[in-house]
Formats: structure tokens, C-alpha cells, sequence
């Protein structure tokens, strides 16, 4: 019944006690016995896990008796928790009618909690907020109550408070979930509009979507049209998560669950579609559908070039399952065949390539990060360089544009003047500094992209001892004066290394990538020689001595055994390695621009 | 060629580690113990029990000992009739062959002129003694007792015992020593005679002295620009003074190579008793625990007091017999890597170190080029 379903989501900064709420919830409701229990059930990937981050959305249907006496359907619908992926965040929202705003008492609100509570008010979603750890003797509730209300507008009488640890105050907010959160609208009668909001591939089945049904209904056997690319599929199965994979007879308007269709690839639907019936289509698309684009690119290349096609294979069954990276081959003189791959931020990449990594059993080499160029040429042409060494020559370049990002930071106000001096370092412009209380402060930036994706939060952290929190959106393009920066190892360019900067930091960056190219460049039999340099002037240059002798004195028994097993080891290091010319270059070396510091 | 054999011996070679010192030198990283008569009398009842042991389990074969070799530590903090005791324990449990060259590694200050009469007459017919360096300062610093000329002492009373194989250790690149006074050292040694002369670049190994001083800043890395430049000294004096360089470290009078020692790079077979001591049998490697209370446990109760035991696959012994065979300055016979074609990643290994010129392959033997001795444990990483 329509009326005794409340579909809702968490939205909390990392580390404020989401996924032990979420746990709670199930244990409360008997979803699952305490045998099955397995700590944050919410995030099933290993990755996940280790890192401790939501990647993907998942959904859970929790059966809910309220005190007054009815049962109701709660759906609830998790988010991932990084910058990363806003865009699933907020079609995980728009499947919702409500959100629960948790905030650990001991932290207080943080720029993702603001960032995703704004994307809850643009889909009009019912906000209740709650207050965990409220059992730790840090905790300020008065305090974080202030900052809800002040930062966030939102009325923070009624909100709850709850140890979610503890286990304590759960119920209450469950009956809150009930009370205060609107059922889902829709019409039943109409004709089937489904928003997806979140898919995998899975081995057996292809590929799964979950949905939350706005009108009409889905069934298995029916003929459904994905109105993005209007390509048609047959419904094979329906059901819910609760939180094991049950089958349903169908899924009705205000019901979330998921849907098989034989899909092939998670490409075929993308997150934000809308699924309607193929014979009795729906007049119009649930609104907000974008194609996500990736604002982070690299190369990359596995260490044995014989494994080219083992590389292709693995990035094509990692697409399957995550439609938001893209990659197509591109060749580099230094590093042979490869593969040229977007992403949605720095974190997405190392995700992924950890995964083929890890689950593809491939050793790779990373080329450096970029971000997006635009280029406008004198002949009028509009390129889009996602590959530093394939910016044209200057002479052909009428204009060069860069991606600018709108950031917000949320800091105790004793660190404001370290983050002032870091973005003015980064040429950001400020565009507003916020009281949240007498002790924290939002500060609002615009940055350009390049200079976030390398190291940025990594510096904001180490300048606020990891107070400080992060949130930032694309917001365009804008004119600067760019400049490629190119490496050369003995003479000769390696293309992978280059990279886009801004002319006033060239030096600098160049000085700074030399030397921490030198640290990290082994000895080799050789003098190996580092050069920074912008078209043929060079600006930075080291050198890496040369090897003088590599030679055991004395090899006999007890020699043999230490040396055998510590060549060993040194040959499965230098699998590792690249030839790039003559020189070796471990893998750090092509990722030594993430390394270096500005001070 | 140098070497002119292609085998040491059709029987095994025995090493025998005795881990006691006087004192402990500042390079040294070998596992021993201060003597005292205490641990000299329990080690060799457990030394006793394990050669039983071994020969009760027949892990030589049945094959005699063509070489033995007692290092350390200092064999000679034992007396002669101990020695001669292992000696014998040796010959009549494992059986010695007949021509068997007979280590003993002896330090100059431990040995008197009746002590080596006995050993010589024991059955010893080869020594090897540590002088490390003809420079008292030189030898102060590294915690040995600076009486360099005690040597000449040493080597006469070794002579006069009996003694016409004879072997001098040095090193090179010690704290403190210049290029001419290494010279100095190179050349009283040429003038001592000895059949056999060991030139070790110093390398500093953790857990020694050295190390420690290293850590704290009191000491410096061996320099290896002036490291390289006093091997090439060494190579030319001992050449002058009719000494061949066999292998990287290794310098001796035609026909007096250390046979004992040419086991390990010619990929045969020895056994190792004692603490710490490694064994290569059959293609299987094993090493015994470097702790002398549960050495004594383990043989107290009747076990072997191995640590660590590997079955080589025939394919790795072929590696490994390649990397260590390149050590010696004739190399290895092609053939000895086994008949058939050599596995491509080695092919390939060896084409890229021909093309670097850190390797040679010539008259059916390969062998590291002069710049490739300075880079054999680079070379033994790629063909690995």
C-alpha cells in the first residue's frame, strides 16, 4: 500500500555513523538475526571496506511495525560517501521523499553533510535531523544543534539524538522515518516511469538495476524502453533487498527494488535514466538525467607489454560494472600501448586502477593526471586535450581554457589563515567566508580544477590536522595561461610525464617534480638526468649518480642463502619497473607529480 | 683457462662453521659466541651428534669428502686436540678422500708453533688465515689487535709445521685506509708468499659495529669510487706477483685455487654443520638455526637443528648455477646449464647484459666482462 511506504536516505559526512545506523536499523526490525550480522552489511565490496567509503548505492527494504499498530515499508536507500560521485548521490536523493541528517556530535556539520543536504533540498526532500554519538563525553549537542539550524536553516527543535553505537534511540528515529516523512506520490494507473538510480553487472544475471517505481508498475515479462537511448528489454526479474535478494511478483508505484532485463553492460541504462513500459510509454522522463563526464584522465599502461590485451579485457569487464569511467587505447612513445582513461575525481582512479590491479592480477604504470583542456585553435576550432602531450603546438593556439570548480571548506577557524594561504597558492578567488559558530568557518572558493585533483586535499588536511572538510562542483571553463611542462630522462622527452600548469607555477612545479623524480629514481649503471623544461627551455634539472659497483665480496654458503632470497625479491621489484629508454623507472616515478609539496 | 677442472671432486664437500671468537671484529656479522671452555666443550658434543646424525641418515650418499673446511668464528680458539677430535669424528663417519683438501681457518694471534704441528700432522693441509690488513692503525680501528707484523710470525710457524698451502684474507676499503697504504698491504703480503690471497671489499652489514657507527654518524659508507680503484690494484700487484684472479674476490698461484670454495660457484654439492651453517644437497638447500642453545636442544634430542629447507626445481638449480658460476673469472661451460635450449626469459636476459657488455659469451663458455664483475649481483637479478 502506497500509503505505508517511506523511502529515505542518510546523508552524513564520512565517519559519522551512516553504515552503524543503517546496521541498526536492520537488527532493530529483525531484517537480519546477529548471526548474520556482518559489521556495515551496507557495503559489500571489499574495497569498500577498506577504505572505508560507501562506491556504490545500494537500497535495503526494512518492514517496520510503528506504535501505531500498522506495519510500513521503509526503504532505505544508501548514498556513497565521497566528492566523487555526487551525481549518484543525488539520484540516490531523488529516489527518496526523505533524508535523515546525521551528524556526529563530536564533529559537528561538515562540508559534505552541506553538500548533500543542499542536494536534498533541490529534490525537495523531507530533512530530519539526527544527532549521533551523543554517548561520547565529547560530545556538543547544543552546539551542533546551533550550527544545523544556522548553516542549514533547518528547524532543529524536534531533532533526534541517538548513539547509534549504543543502540540507543533507534526506534525513535524510525518513528520519525513514519511520522514526519511523506509517502511516495504517483499514480498507479499511469503508464511505468522508473528513475534508476543505481546498477552493477553481475556475473549470472547481467546486469542489475535498482529503481524506485514514480507511477505504474513493473513486472516480470514486460517489455520496458530505457528513454535515454531508447534502446528496449525484456523484465526477467523483480524484487527487493531486505537486505537478502528477494523475488516479487512486481514492484508498484512508490516501491524500490531492482529489476533484470538482460542487460548486457551497465552502460545500457545509466544511473539518472528513466525505465518506462515499451508499448504504453510514459509522456515524460523523470527530469535531472545527465551523462556523466569524467574530470580526471590518465594513461594507463601494464609493466609487461605483453599483457596489452589482458588490460583491454579487464578495463572492458570493469566498464560493465561502472559506466562512469571511460577509456580508449592511446599510444605513448615511452610506454608503448595503453589505454587513455577518465574518471570522476582522483579517489575514482585509484579505485579502479587498484581493482585491475588486484582483481586482474596486471602491475601498471600510471601516467600523470589531468584534468580536461579546452582549446580554442587560431583556425577556430574547438578541442577538448585530454592527453597533455597532445595539446597542439602554441602557435596554433588561439586561447587554452581551464575547468574552475566552486569549493567549499569547513574549518575550525584556527586553520582559516593556513587554507587562505593554500588556495591563494592555488589561484583561487575567494567568494565567501561564513561564521558557522565562533569556531568554524565556511570558507568558499573558485578554484581551477588542476590544482585540486593532484594533492589538494591531501595538503588541506595536513595544514588543518585533518579538521578541515571538502566539497566542490564543476561550475565552467575559463581562459588561463597555461603552459606543457615536459620531462626529459638523458636527453629525451617522456611523454608520459608531461603535464598542464599554470605559467606563474611552472617553475616551481618543475623544480619540485625534478627532485622528487630524483628521489625516486634508482641508481642505475649510468648518470641518469632530469630535465624540467617548457618547449626547449629548460628549467629544472638534476642528476641521479651514477651506480659505481653492485657486487657481493664474499658468496659462500651463508652468503648464498641471504643474497639468493634478496635478488629474489629484487627481481619481483623490478617487475615493477619500466624501461624507458635506457632508464628503469619504477612505477612512484610516473606519479611523482601526486608527491611533491609545495613547502 | 685458470681453473683447468670442471668438477672439484666426485664427493661432497663439508663445511664446518665454529662459532667462537675472541672478540668480536667491527665487520663481522658471521653468528658466533666469546669462547669459553664451557661452549667449546658443548658445541663439540653437539657437533659430535649431529655429524652422527647426518651420516646416520646418509645425506651425503655415501659419497667420501673431497674438501672440509673449518671456519667461523676462529677454529682455532679450539685446541689442536679438539680439532684433531673433529677431524677424526669426520673421517671415520663420512670417510675422507684421499687427496681431500683440509681447511682450517686460523687467526695469526691463536696459533703456536706446536699447536699447527699437530694440526698439521691431525691431517690439515691448508690454512687460512685473517690478516685483513698490514696497517696497525688500520686494524685498531676495525677492533682487531694491531700487531700486523704478528703475521710473519704466524705464516713461518705455519711453514715450519708442514703447511705449503696457505691462504692470507684481506679487505679493502676499511675505515680510514688510503689507496697507498692498501698498496703497502698488498705488497708485504705478495712478500709473504702465500699459494692463495682473498681481496673482500668491505660492505657494511647490519648488526655489526660498523653498522652502528654508521647509524650514528661516527663512521662512512666504503667509498665505492676508491672501493673499484684498490680492486684494480689488487688485480695488477697480484698479477705482477704471479697470482690469478679466479674469481671476483679470489687470487691464487696457478694450481692452488681454494677447492673447497669453488663448490660453491661450480653448483656442487656440500653439507654445512654447526650453527648457521648452509647446506646444497641434491639440488635441495637447507640451513641449520644460528642460535647456539637451541642447536644443543634440537641435537639433544635427537633432531637436526635445520631452520630453513628448500627442494630446488631443476630449472632453478640451472639459474642459480648460472648466476653463481659467472663469479669465476673463466665462467661456465655453456653445457653445464643442462642440455636443450635455455628458457627464453633467460635467452632474452642474457642478449640484453651481451648488448650492456657486462657479459661475454665466447669458446663455449659465458662469463661477466670486467665492468660486469663490478655488477654481478645486478647481473644475478636478471637471470634469475
Amino acid at each position: 500500500m502506497q500509503t505505508h511506504i517511506r523511502n529515505f536516505s542518510i546523508i552524513a559526512h564520512i565517519d559519522h555513523g551512516k553504515s552503524t545506523l543503517a546496521d541498526r536499523f536492520l537488527e532493530t526490525t529483525g531484517a537480519i538475526t546477529a548471526r548474520e550480522f556482518r559489521e556495515q552489511i551496507l557495503d559489500a565490496m571489499d574495497l569498500e571496506r577498506e577504505r572505508g567509503i560507501t562506491i556504490k548505492a545500494h537500497a535495503v527494504v526494512i518492514r517496520y511495525q510503528a506504535s501505531d499498530g500498522q506495519g510500513y515499508v521503509l526503504n532505505l536507500i544508501d548514498t556513497p560517501g565521497h566528492v566523487d560521485f555526487t551525481y549518484e548521490v543525488s539520484r540516490s536523493l531523488a529516489a527518496c521523499e526523505g533524508a535523515l541528517l546525521l551528524v556526529d556530535a563530536t564533529q559537528g556539520v561538515e562540508a559534505q553533510t552541506i553538500a548533500n543536504a543542499h542536494l536534498a533540498f533541490a529534490n525537495r526532500l523531507r530533512v530530519i535531523p539526527v544527532i549521533n554519538k551523543i554517548d561520547l563525553p565529547s560530545a556538543d549537542i547544543e552546539g551542533v544543534k546551533h550550527q544545523i539550524q544556522e548553516v542549514l536553516g533547518l528547524d532543529v527543535e524536534d531533532a533526534l539524538l541517538v548513539s547509534a553505537k549504543e543502540g540507543r534511540g533507534i526506534r525513535e528515529v524510525l518513528e520519525a522515518v513514519v511520522a514526519r516523512i511523506p509517502p511516495p506520490a504517483g499514480d498507479p494507473e499511469k503508464p511505468l516511469k522508473a528513475l534508476v538510480f543505481d546498477s552493477w553487472f553481475d556475473n549470472y544475471q547481467g546486469v542489475i538495476v535498482l529503481i524506485r517505481v514514480v507511477d505504474g508498475m513493473i513486472r516480470p515479462g514486460m517489455k520496458i524502453r530505457a528513454m535515454s537511448n531508447k534502446r528496449a528489454f525484456e523484465v526477467t526479474e523483480v524484487g527487493v533487498f531486505s537486505p537478502k535478494r528477494t523475488r516479487t511478483d512486481g514492484l508498484s508505484t512508490g516501491e524500490v527494488g531492482y529489476v533484470c532485463a538482460g542487460m548486457r553492460e551497465v552502460a545500457d541504462t545509466k544511473i539518472g535514466d528513466t525505465l518506462t513500459d515499451a508499448v504504453r510509454p510514459t509522456d515524460s522522463a523523470f527530469a535531472g538525467y545527465k551523462e556523466v563526464k569524467p574530470l580526471v584522465f590518465c594513461g594507463l599502461y601494464s609493466t609487461d607489454t605483453a599483457r596489452f590485451e589482458d588490460l583491454r579485457d579487464a578495463l572492458q569487464k570493469l566498464r560493465l560494472n561502472d559506466s562512469s569511467f571511460v577509456y580508449e587505447p592511446e599510444t605513448s612513445l615511452a610506454l608503448g600501448f595503453g589505454f587513455r582513461c577518465g574518471f570522476l575525481g582522483l579517489l575514482h582512479m585509484e579505485i579502479i586502477r587498484e581493482r585491475l590491479e588486484r582483481e586482474y592480477d596486471l602491475t601498471l604504470i600510471t601516467t600523470s593526471p589531468t584534468v580536461v583542456y579546452r582549446v580554442i585553435t587560431t583556425a577556430g576550432k574547438e578541442l577538448y586535450i585530454d592527453n597533455p602531450s597532445k595539446l597542439p603546438s602554441l602557435s596554433s593556439i588561439e586561447r587554452l581554457e581551464e575547468p574552475v570548480i566552486e569549493t567549499t571548506i569547513i574549518t575550525p577557524e584556527r586553520f582559516v589563515g593556513n587554507i587562505l594561504q593554500l588556495c591563494q597558492d592555488r589561484r583561487g578567488v575567494q567568494k565567501g567566508l561564513q561564521y558557522l559558530d565562533p569556531t568554524r568557518v565556511m570558507l568558499t572558493y573558485e578554484l581551477p580544477l588542476n590544482e585540486v585533483i593532484l594533492d589538494f586535499y591531501d595538503r588541506l588536511k595536513s595544514k588543518t590536522q585533518g579538521y578541515a572538510s571538502l566539497d566542490y562542483e564543476l561550475i565552467g571553463y575559463r581562459e588561463s595561461d597555461l603552459v606543457k611542462l615536459d620531462i626529459l630522462l638523458n636527453g629525451e622527452t617522456v611523454d608520459a610525464l608531461s603535464f598542464i600548469t599554470h605559467r606563474d607555477r611552472a617553475q616551481a612545479r618543475g623544480r619540485q617534480l625534478a627532485e622528487k623524480m630524483k628521489e625516486l629514481i634508482p641508481k642505475q649503471m649510468f648518470e641518469v638526468a632530469i630535465q624540467a623544461a617548457i618547449g626547449n627551455k629548460v628549467i629544472a634539472r638534476e642528476t641521479v649518480g651514477a651506480l659505481k659497483k653492485n657486487v657481493t665480496a664474499k658468496c659462500y654458503g651463508g652468503d648464498i642463502t641471504r643474497k639468493r632470497k634478496l635478488w629474489e625479491k629484487q627481481k619481483e621489484g623490478k617487475k615493477r619497473m619500466k624501461q624507458v629508454g635506457r632508464v628503469e623507472l619504477p612505477q612512484e616515478a610516473f606519479l611523482a607529480l601526486l608527491k611533491v609539496t609545495d613547502d | 683457462m685458470i681453473l683447468k677442472i670442471s668438477r672439484v671432486s666426485m664427493g661432497v664437500g663439508l663445511y664446518i662453521h665454529v662459532p667462537f671468537c675472541r672478540t668480536r671484529c667491527h665487520f663481522c656479522a658471521f653468528y658466533l659466541q666469546i669462547h669459553r671452555e664451557d661452549r667449546a666443550e658443548a658445541y663439540l658434543q653437539s657437533l659430535e651428534r649431529e655429524i652422527h646424525l647426518h651420516a646416520a641418515r646418509n645425506t651425503t650418499g655415501s659419497r667420501p669428502l673431497g674438501t672440509v673446511y673449518l671456519g667461523g668464528g676462529t677454529p682455532t680458539t679450539l685446541t689442536s686436540e679438539q680439532l684433531s677430535n673433529v677431524l677424526a669424528w669426520v673421517r671415520s663417519y663420512f670417510g675422507v678422500e684421499e687427496d681431500a683438501e683440509l681447511t682450517l681457518e686460523a687467526h695469526p694471534d691463536t696459533v703456536t708453533g706446536e699447536e699447527l704441528e699437530r694440526l698439521a700432522e691431525a691431517g690439515f693441509n691448508r690454512i687460512s688465515f685473517g690478516l685483513e690488513s698490514m696497517d696497525d692503525e688500520e686494524l685498531r680501528r676495525i677492533g682487531r689487535s694491531p700487531d700486523a707484523r704478528r703475521i710473519h710470525v704466524a705464516v713461518q710457524l705455519a711453514r715450519e709445521a708442514g703447511f705449503v698451502n696457505l691462504n692470507l684474507d684481506l679487505i679493502y676499503g676499511l675505515p680510514g685506509q688510503s689507496l697507498d697504504s692498501w698498496r703497502s698491504t698488498l705488497d708485504q703480503t705478495i712478500a709473504l708468499d702465500p699459494t692463495h690471497v682473498s681481496c673482500y671489499a668491505l660492505t657494511v652489514e647490519e648488526g655489526t659495529r660498523l653498522h652502528v657507527d654508521l647509524v650514528r654518524g661516527t663512521a662512512n659508507e666504503p667509498d665505492p669510487v676508491l672501493q673499484n680503484a684498490m680492486e684494480d690494484e689488487a688485480e695488477d700487484r697480484l698479477a705482477r706477483g704471479g697470482y690469478e684472479r679466479y674469481e671476483i674476490s679470489n687470487y691464487c698461484r696457478p694450481g692452488f685455487p681454494c677447492r673447497h670454495n669453488l663448490r660453491y660457484w661450480m653448483n656442487e654439492d656440500y653439507l654445512g654443520l654447526g650453527p648457521s651453517a648452509q647446506s646444497y644437497v641434491n639440488g635441495r638447500r637447507f640451513g641449520n638455526v644460528d642460535d647456539l642453545a637451541v642447536y644443543h636442544d634440537a641435537l639433544e634430542s635427537g633432531r637436526l637443528p635445520i631452520l630453513q629447507d628448500e627442494q630446488l626445481n631443476s630449472e632453478r638449480q640451472r639459474r642459480e648455477a648460472l648466476v653463481f658460476g659467472l663469479r669465476l673469472t673463466d665462467g661456465m661451460d655453456i653445457t653445464t646449464l643442462g642440455a636443450g635450449p635455455r628458457p627464453a626469459d633467460v635467452e632474452r636476459a642474457l642478449t640484453h647484459l651481451i648488448d650492456r657488455g657486462l657479459v661475454e659469451e665466447a669458446a663455449g663458455r659465458i662469463r661477466l666482462t670486467a665492468v660486469g664483475r663490478r655488477f654481478a649481483d645486478s647481473v644475478a637479478v636478471e637471470l634469475l
